[in-house]
């Protein structure tokens, strides 16, 4: 093997190098390959659609290849380095030729990557959504190893894994907030985004600041062919987009924009108690890119999203992200791919109240800045290089109360701010050894420092603190280092190709999580609090390790997959009973760290027959904590922890008209703690709990149709079509949480009462035009 | 924070309730004591009786004790004394402010908890905080909206000690009949009002009628009291909406003297400070006396 490695390099290549686009837009396609003919050499264009492929001078048969669009071959001559970029048309636009091949890179079974899930739009747009709202995370949810904890809740748990420990990137800028509506609607808005995929496992060292998952979304970089649109009206919301050439094939801009409106039909109303409210919430994305040259590109990003909710001048609240990207890419040599990024991300709320004396103003923020240096190097074919630098501050500001009136009953409240830096260095090598052996390794190293102004209090007891127990209060002035931690975090990755099209697969990593979100509630709430490591909050810290099996046979008309994986995590915060986590200057009193586990197994079956796609997978999965000072210091089991789940997946496209979507889902109610006996407290009758979780709700199963309608008849350059829904199609009534009450006709009789977020089948209708 | 969520849930019109049935593990009995000691009355009550399993319907069983001794700075000052009904003991004494008060109950050889009988629990100390006069009573009359029905209410004002943390608590009886269940619930920290004056605290969510006479206390609580009341309360409210709360068990400040690994002993025994006034329900002429 050893031996191969030294002839490899000793080889005199030259390279073909370059950017693979869609033809019809000028998209630049993440992930597709390029390979020479009837071998196995080939390459994979990265995250900006920039390919190499070394190869001795001569004549080849090119293939350049991406799911969903139609292969093309080229004959070319290669003597010395040559620039090429190859654009691809979509399948089913009438190109006659289409070559069939067993070659394709992006193959499951060829790559190291294992965990990996990758989603087009377009497969998304077939499936049912919730009232005909398009939705990224709703729709990873059916992936095997993602659930959540119920419906409206915000974000989504991979493989036992808190929702605060997906690093959600939008364009590489994390959105610290990725739901609308608390959890009902994504911030995605599908119309913006080219191509996205999430990582279970196995995670690259190019990502870090996250235990569980990254899920990478990567906006749509605006047709630089010519001017294009698309939009549409749905119940909740209705969007827009426009996306064009500034100077054609050189730059593009894209802007979109979604906006809810069920406040416009609530104005409507006579009575003054609904007229008089607000709820709505939109996304504005925005996208330039400009190609400065052969070896520059430009590429300015930006997302805008709100939710607004207001009770007359009673109550009113707000809250959104606000992310902005910057992205130089730049070709060294042909060997040498360059990314630099700035990153801005913002996430902050509001709650405030306009009622005479009563006004008041409260705030919260989250601000991170980022600046990050990625290079590539290809240094041949089956050995590429990825290393970088980045550097990060963040500012969590956890809250502040401005009264709204001079002589109110309000106190003025400024929480201390959390202010933290992070430096990163990584490299990661992608590396095939032989004909069998695919491996990914790379380390990660990561500084992290809180630093002043702040202060820090010292408790009586420093495990078991407790807030009415402050012995001290250490002040550190601006920019004094108050902590410092950091750690190095290996990742590695191997694949073994098997005969008969199919591969098993084995990767490690650890990953160092800096901040943790703080949530006493089952599902979070958009006022839940970021809190940065301190003294006693050390960093959290998982080792994951999976094995899996792939199987994809050449004739490519079904797949399956099995993995297995194991969760150790250390450091992870929860609360302990009754704690009272906002405004709260002591939070880490009523915080523990503990230790958790997770381990599971992952099987999907994916088959295409005719115009029939169907995708089933089974998950087992099992999610636990441990911590001193919370449960009695028993295992119990984490809010997410839901054994079985099984997702199905099924399209079937009847004719150029129609076509229908199906998916189902059934999986184990979430742990719950129910009451076990009762006291009497002043003629009340008040609940005790048994252990944390212990119990569970009922179980979950949901029934969701779809259809789509695109008019054969059609006016020029303007294509319309319908989307039907039925979410919930058989009514199942889902329960959310279960909640005691005295009953009413007897009310010495206590009661077990379900609530249903979706009690009942909901259908949608939405109106799509293209133009 | 619930009446936000309540508030999405109403507005999207998709959600719903309904009683199922649910077999629940029932835990074993626990002690539970609940007594209060203050300023103001001469005889004071305190409680003994035993948590039951969940949907359990029977009344509650009430337990003796042999003794219970009150303590005032660590010195015994009193015993209680039975009453006509079981598991209720009474003491003839008022407590005096700033001074520390606890009990110690020591139960008989034949408790039906054997992990208790023959064992003496003791109380955490508890402190009479002053507590200042109501400012001013407010009659409002408000109009049929979603948060009210039509009727009288009753808020008052009171001015914080700015030099202190404290802790309030209000009990309301109307025509002489306590207001119990989640609206008997209304207590606050002075954390975000530290030395203001607090305006408007509603008294009453149930509408007030002409003629009612209404006796309104106000109470200074400890910190203890105000943490177990927030969980009492909680508990209490639960509706299983999006803001609320993983549940958490209200413990109480009760203990097997000298022991280190006590078993779970529930409910509370406070001390508080009161100023009371009485008013009624006339928006002619509105009249707030000192009682």
């Amino acid at each position: 093997m050893l031996l191969s490695i030294i002839t490899y390099a000793q080889e005199k290549n030259v390279s073909l190098n370059g950017y693979i686009k869609d033809a019809a837009n000028g998209e630049l396609l993440i992930g597709a390959t390029v390979s020479v003919k009837g071998t196995s050499t080939g390459a994979v264009a990265n995250n900006y659609g920039y390919y190499v492929l070394n190869l001795p001078p001569g004549t080849y048969d090119i293939i350049v290849q991406f799911l969903g669009y139609a292969p093309q071959e080229y004959s070319l001559e290669i003597k010395s380095n040559v620039r090429k970029d190859f654009e691809l048309q979509m399948d089913g636009l009438g190109l006659e030729e289409v070559v069939v091949s067993s070659d394709r890179e992006e193959s499951k079974v060829k790559t190291a990557e294992i965990s990996v899930e990758r989603l087009s739009v377009d497969q998304i747009k077939k499936l049912p959504q919730l009232l005909g709202e398009v939705d990224v995370i709703r729709t990873i949810q059916l992936l095997p190893g993602v659930s959540t904890v119920g419906e409206g809740a915000t974000g989504f748990n991979v493989r036992g894994g808190n929702i605060d420990q997906n690093l959600v990137l939008l364009d590489e800028a994390p959105v610290y907030s990725s739901s609308h509506l608390l959890g009902f609607f994504s911030v995605f808005n599908a119309d913006a985004v080219k191509d996205l995929k999430l990582y279970k496992g196995g995670i690259p060292a190019n990502y870090g600041g996250r235990l569980s998952s990254v899920l990478d979304v990567r906006q749509k970089d605006g047709n630089k062919k010519e001017f294009a649109g698309n939009g549409g009206l749905g119940l909740i919301s209705s969007r827009l987009t426009l996306e064009g050439p500034i100077q054609k094939d050189k730059s593009s801009f894209m802007i979109s924009g979604r906006r809810s409106y069920l406040d416009v039909f609530t104005a409507l109303a006579a009575d003054p108690d609904i007229r008089d409210n607000t709820l709505y919430f939109y996304d504005l994305n925005a996208k330039v890119n400009f190609d400065l040259g052969e070896k520059d590109r430009l590429y300015v990003s930006g997302y805008f999203g709100n939710d607004v909710f207001a009770f007359q001048d009673l109550f009113r609240t707000a809250w959104g992200n606000r992310t902005g990207t910057l992205r130089w890419n730049h070709i060294f040599s042909p060997k040498l791919f360059a990314n630099i990024t700035g990153i801005y991300s913002r996430y902050d709320y509001t709650i405030g109240s306009d009622d005479d004396i009563n006004s008041f103003e409260w705030t919260s923020k989250i601000n991170q800045q980022t600046l990050k240096a990625d290079f590539t190097w290809f240094a041949r074919n089956g050995l590429t290089m990825d290393f970088g630098y980045a550097y990060s501050a963040h500012i969590y500001a956890p809250g502040e109360i401005i009264p709204g009136a001079a002589d109110a009953s309000l106190n003025a409240l400024l929480l201390p701010e959390d202010i933290t830096r992070e430096n990163s260095l990584f490299f990661h090598f992608d590396q095939k050894i032989g004909k069998k052996w695919t491996l990914n390794y790379g380390l990660r190293w990561t500084a992290y420092s809180l630093v002043g102004p702040g202060r820090t209090y010292v408790y009586e007891d420093p495990v078991n603190r407790n807030r009415q127990a402050v012995v001290d209060t250490l002040s550190f002035s601006r920019g004094q280092t108050m902590q410092t931690y950091s750690g190095l975090e290996p990742r590695i990755a191997i694949n073994y190709q098997l005969a008969n099209q199919s591969a098993i697969k084995a990767s490690y990593n650890r990953l160092y999580q800096y901040a943790q979100l703080i949530s006493n509630t089952a599902a979070a709430t958009p006022v839940d609090i970021w809190k940065p490591s301190n003294q006693y909050l050390r960093p959290a810290q998982v080792d994951q390790f999976v094995l899996g099996y792939f199987l994809e046979p050449v004739e490519k008309n079904w797949s399956v997959s099995a993995e297995v994986f194991y969760k150790k995590y250390e450091n992870l915060v929860d609360f302990v009973d009754g704690a009272s986590l906002l405004f709260n200057e002591y939070l880490e009193a009523d915080l523990r760290s503990g230790e958790g586990e997770a381990y599971g197994l992952e099987i999907a079956g994916e088959k295409s027959l005719g115009n029939f796609y169907s995708k089933l997978s089974y998950t087992y999965s099992r999610s636990l904590r441990r911590t001193d000072g919370i449960n009695d210091g028993n295992w119990y089991r984490a809010n997410f922890d839901k054994p079985h789940e099984l997702d199905m997946i099924l399209t079937y496209t009847l004719n150029d008209k129609w076509d229908f979507g199906a998916s189902f889902i059934v999986a184990t109610g979430r742990p719950v703690t129910y009451p076990t006996g009762s006291f009497q407290f002043e003629g009340n009758t008040v609940p005790i709990y048994g252990a944390r979780n212990s119990d569970r709700l009922p179980a979950y199963h949901r029934l969701d149709l779809s259809a789509n309608l695109t008019p054969r008849r059609q006016r020029k350059g303007f294509e319309s079509s319908w989307s039907f829904g039925l979410y919930n199609a058989y009514m199942r009534r889902n329960a959310y949480s279960v909640f005691f009450q005295p009953s009413e006709q007897n009310p010495s009789q206590l009661e077990a009462v379900r609530l249903s977020i979706f009690g009942t089948v909901i259908p949608s209708a939405t109106y799509n035009l293209k133009f | 924070m619930r009446n936000i969520a309540f508030l999405f849930i109403l507005l999207l019109l998709l959600s719903c309730s309904d009683v199922i049935e649910l077999d629940l593990s029932e835990a074993p009995p626990s002690l539970v004591v609940e007594g209060e000691i203050n300023n103001r009355d001469g005889r004071h009550i305190i409680k003994l009786s035993l948590s039951r399993p969940f949907f359990e319907t029977d009344d509650f069983s009430h337990v003796t004790a042999d003794q219970i001794r009150l303590y005032q700075n660590n010195q015994l000052v009193a015993l209680y004394t039975d009453t006509d009904v079981v598991g209720e003991y009474q003491v003839n004494f008022r407590g005096n402010l700033i001074n520390r008060y606890h009990v110690e109950i020591d139960l008989p050889n034949d408790f039906p908890l054997a992990e208790l009988a023959g064992q003496t629990i003791i109380s955490t100390q508890e402190r009479i905080w002053p507590v200042p006069a109501i400012d001013q009573v407010n009659l409002e009359f408000r109009s049929n909206s979603i948060f009210s029905e039509e009727g009288y209410y009753l808020s008052l004002n009171m001015t914080d000690n700015p030099n202190r943390d404290d802790f309030y608590r209000w009990r309301v009886r109307v025509n002489g009949q306590r207001i119990g269940g989640l609206d008997g619930f209304i207590f606050t920290s002075d954390e975000l009002f530290r030395g203001n004056e607090l305006r408007n605290i509603n008294m009453n969510d149930d509408p007030l009628e002409v003629g009612d006479t209404v006796l309104i206390e106000q109470m200074s609580i400890t910190s203890g009291f105000y943490d177990y009341l927030s969980l009492v309360f909680e508990q209490l409210s639960r509706q299983g909406g999006f803001f609320e709360t993983q549940p958490a068990n209200a413990r109480g400040n009760f203990s097997v003297k000298n022991s280190g690994d006590s078993p779970v002993i529930l409910g509370y025994f406070n001390a508080a400070a009161i100023v009371r006034v009485e008013a009624t329900i006339d928006p002619e002429n509105f009249e707030v006396r000192t009682r």
